[in-house]
């Protein structure tokens, strides 16, 4: 089945545009949590909106009457779902002695757990709720069901996102390198740290669309793990992160859309993947090959 | 006399047991003052305390310019090595200019200025043809340097800086004293925890004893008695005149 | 997470053996599902040595693409066929008891059942034979290898063990359940005891508990087990953290108040003890030692109540009890200095 049979341009260029958004946002986010050691927190945050997007639909069923899948509704409730994740699993780990690992899996677990009996019921219920098909097309993913009116909700997320990150650049770096410092000379560290936070939250819920909750954390930490090997300084890496993501998103989108029923999320993955195996492999200074021959050469 | 920092009352509890209870410390402007004490008796605290990074049951701090009771830039603040990644990717210079970042506004970036301010900084501590390195290439002495360097950018007056020399070997420890009693020559306050009982007449002009409460606190020779020093550890110990 | 990357990673492992023999049997898919599982932990050794990445960051990534692999074969080979991408993350709990074992024409019972019964015996003989040496190793792995109890090898064995188990489990109860069993009960009984072996009695029957109750719970939803019973062993594990009588979270707050408080009225006792306060001077004496003014008064009434303090011609004093209390909290607190002083 070929590409052009099955969509016309105008649909192919709105799930492109949007999915090479998508990969720019989660790209240069997922630089942050890399450097944080957060990825996991990445995995817990994605597992979790499963929830929130769950919620979110079944709520604005009852207040409508109808299924509504428009991001406006299920955004909001994955973010307010995976914020409720990591404050949980800070109170967990901060409380009592339960380690951060073990707090992290099990809000995992217990927050896709309960989604997905939520995400179960509602697709049996009866009568049945209008709509309510694609709902799992979250799991994995599926660029194609972006809409015009989403691509909209997108390109605010990612202008929202990059603005904070370009605005508040100084204050968001010194505080992923050094946060002791950071309060030694007076500057505002809880402030940083909750705006930090949302801000990763939007990174990982802004690619449920495209790879799903399950392999979310991929398209947050493949780009940024592999743009830290071509680089040494944060700018740099950031924007290679972000264009990494990009293209990888766009062009996983594209496979995934010339091929029938072949969910979007893995193809992106396996493409990012790709692309960190040859960064790991081929970058000059820190590329294995690099050193090897540096070694070689001695 | 002036003084550069006065706690009064100070008690800092976490959990069950104070850290530092009812502290009344006088740190006098110019000179080298160390914070001295056994393990546990509360001198990390006490920095965090003067910097406002904890929360304080009682007590307040009064820096030499003025009341403040929070954080301020006015003083350059050296951490301990520990909790920083040095894979991090930034450079020396990057690094040094962070010590602007308390300067600048929420949506201002380092500038032309900032950058000759640091250069400047890292020609101090000898740095300066290290500045485009990235950071994990530096020596443990070299990263000890780098870190004052930032402080010193910060055009502060009063420096705190928690244990700088640990794990330092003898040769580094030595340059870095260099360095910091050229500071001190210039016309800056210089409070640092301190570990190492046998320097300790070497390096400071004033010394703080600490035991979770102070114990002592004044000029080197004054306070650095054997008995005080039997009070701040609980064992008999001689403070050892060693000749350089 | 290990845990959480082990139960995702054993599925390329499995559906290519699936493809190869189209038998869904086989024994052979479970070794294969086993291997894929070790495979994982090869790769992330692997990057881990090239020292160029955070391990967190790894786990992330090895998994994430592994499971990938997975879905790309599932979707592409085998549509329509027993494998679902869906019946990865449900597992098909509720079908089970359909897929019977039979042994020369003797019907043993469902298949999986049987299976998950040789793995508690494997599991349970492990623990039990190993149980001083694997708690050697978890708290001290350089004394065990002083005793020459071989912890290399013990943890190769562990987590074999750990991956067959999560491939056992896998095909019944899907990747969720695998995590949330895996970890909740451990974690609601690390928080009720500190016996090992007493921890492990507890979390077993917690994930039990957790098992049944889930089940009754998609019963009444008529949903896939899993998710239920995720989500029942994430409920069981919030009630023990709330109310957990020595760790819990309640157990945890009221136990700090109550420490916060003492501290802060040793503190007042203190500074009554060597500043003059006055019955009327409660706004200076606040100023002065530079507390809230409300804290103090609290402080004080509590002093009052004790007896610890009295009013003497309008002058707050310690009585002999409350310097008796004074000195015993001091020296507690490892302030000795300042009892001297006083």
């Amino acid at each position: 089945m070929m590409w052009d049979g099955l969509f016309t341009d105008y649909t192919a260029r709105v799930v492109i545009a949007g999915s090479a958004m998508i990969g720019a946002v989660s790209g240069a986010l997922g630089c942050f949590a890399y450097l944080r050691r957060q990825s996991l927190i990445g995995d817990v945050v994605s597992h979790a909106s499963l929830l929130g997007i769950v919620l979110a639909f079944w709520i604005g069923y009852l207040v409508s009457g109808e299924g509504n899948k428009s991001l406006w509704i299920l955004v909001p409730g994955a973010i307010a779902a995976g914020v409720g994740s990591l404050l949980l699993t800070k109170l967990i780990t901060g409380r009592t002695r339960i380690k951060e690992d073990a707090g992290l899996g099990l809000m995992l677990a217990v927050f896709f757990g309960t989604g997905m009996m939520l995400l179960r019921w509602l697709q049996r219920s009866r009568p049945p709720i209008p709509g309510r098909a694609g709902l799992e097309d979250y799991l994995f993913g599926m660029a194609a069901a972006i809409t015009q009116d989403d691509l909209w909700m997108i390109a605010l997320l990612a202008v929202v996102s990059f603005a904070a990150l370009i605005l508040c650049w100084s204050r968001l770096k010194i505080l992923t390198f050094d946060p002791v410092y950071m309060a030694g000379i007076g500057l505002p560290v809880r402030r940083l740290e909750a705006l930090m936070l949302c801000l990763l939250v939007v990174g990982i819920v802004i690619g449920l669309q495209i790879v799903g909750v399950v392999l979310t954390v991929a398209l947050l930490i493949a780009p940024a793990s592999a743009a830290r090997q071509w680089t040494r300084h944060l700018g740099p890496m950031v924007t290679l992160g972000a264009a990494i993501g990009s293209i990888s998103a766009a062009s996983g989108a594209l496979v995934s859309a010339t091929f029938d029923h072949l969910p979007t999320g893995p193809c992106i993955v396996v493409i990012l993947n790709a692309v960190f195996v040859v960064s790991l492999l081929f970058a000059p200074r820190r590329g294995l090959l690099y050193r090897r021959k540096k070694r070689f050469v001695n | 006399m002036d003084f550069a920092i006065q706690t009064r009352q100070l008690t800092v509890a976490y959990g069950a047991e104070p850290a530092l209870w009812s502290v009344d410390v006088d740190i006098p402007l110019l000179g080298m003052t160390g914070i001295i004490g056994p393990n546990g008796a509360g001198k990390s605290t006490l920095l965090k305390a003067i910097l406002g990074t904890v929360p304080t049951l009682s007590g307040r701090v009064e820096l030499g310019a003025g009341d403040s009771s929070h954080g301020s830039s006015e003083i350059g603040y050296v951490p301990q090595r520990t909790g920083v990644d040095w894979d991090f990717p930034t450079s020396v210079l990057d690094l040094v200019m962070m010590g602007t970042y308390g300067r600048l506004k929420w949506f201002q970036r380092p500038g032309k200025n900032e950058r000759a301010a640091s250069m400047e900084a890292l020609r101090q501590v000898q740095m300066d043809e290290f500045a485009n390195r990235q950071i994990g290439e530096l020596s443990v002495g070299q990263q000890k340097r780098v870190f004052i360097a930032r402080a010193f950018v910060q055009q502060a007056s009063i420096y705190l800086m928690d244990e700088p020399f640990a794990g330092v070997d003898a040769k580094t420890e030595k340059m870095l004293v260099e360095i910091l009693h050229r500071l001190r020559d210039q016309g800056n306050t210089i409070v640092m925890v301190h570990h190492d009982l046998t320097t300790v007449t070497r390096y400071f002009d004033h010394v703080v004893l600490l035991n979770r409460t102070l114990v002592a606190c004044g000029s080197t020779s004054e306070v650095f008695t054997s008995e005080n020093i039997e009070r701040a550890y609980g064992v008999p110990c001689k403070p050892t005149l060693d000749s350089p | 997470m290990v845990s959480e990357g082990l139960s995702h990673a054993v599925l390329p492992g499995l559906v290519t053996a699936f493809i190869i023999l189209q038998d869904y049997d086989s024994p052979l898919l479970l070794i294969a599902a086993a291997t894929s599982g070790l495979l994982m932990v090869w790769f992330t050794q692997l990057l881990q040595r090239t020292r160029m990445l955070y391990n967190d960051a790894i786990l992330g990534i090895v998994f994430a693409g592994m499971f990938s692999v997975g879905i790309l074969i599932v979707s592409s080979n085998l549509r329509n066929t027993h494998f679902h991408a869906d019946c990865i993350i449900d597992g098909n709990l509720a079908l089970a008891p359909l897929d019977r074992l039979i042994w020369h024409g003797v019907d043993l019972g469902p298949r999986a059942w049987n299976l998950m019964l040789g793995m508690f015996v494997v599991v349970v003989g492990f623990i039990s034979i190993c149980f001083k040496e694997l708690k050697l190793m978890s708290f001290d792995q350089i004394l065990a290898r002083q005793f020459k109890l071989h912890p290399r090898f013990l943890q190769f064995m562990w987590l074999a063990i750990g991956s067959l188990t999560t491939v056992a489990a896998f095909e019944v109860a899907g990747s969720i359940l695998i995590v949330a069993l895996m970890i909740a009960p451990p974690a609601a009984a690390y928080l009720l005891t500190d016996n090992l072996a007493r921890l492990l009695f507890i979390a077993a029957a917690i994930a039990s508990v957790s098992a049944v109750g889930g089940f009754y719970l998609s019963a009444g939803l008529d949903v896939s087990p899993t998710g239920p019973i995720a989500s029942f062993a994430g409920f069981v594990f919030l009630l023990v953290l709330a109310f957990a009588p020595k760790r819990g979270l309640i157990a945890v707050s009221i136990r700090q108040m109550r420490q916060r408080v003492a501290v802060s009225d040793c503190l007042v006792l203190d500074l009554v003890e060597r500043q003059a306060l006055s019955v009327d001077g409660l706004d200076d004496f606040a100023v002065k030692v530079c507390m809230p003014v409300r804290e103090c008064q609290n402080a004080l009434r509590r002093l009052q109540q004790r007896s610890w303090i009295e009013d003497r011609d309008g002058q707050y004093q310690l009585t002999s009890v409350g310097r008796n209390h004074l000195s015993d909290s001091l020296r507690g607190f490892g302030v000795e200095w300042a009892v001297a002083k006083t």
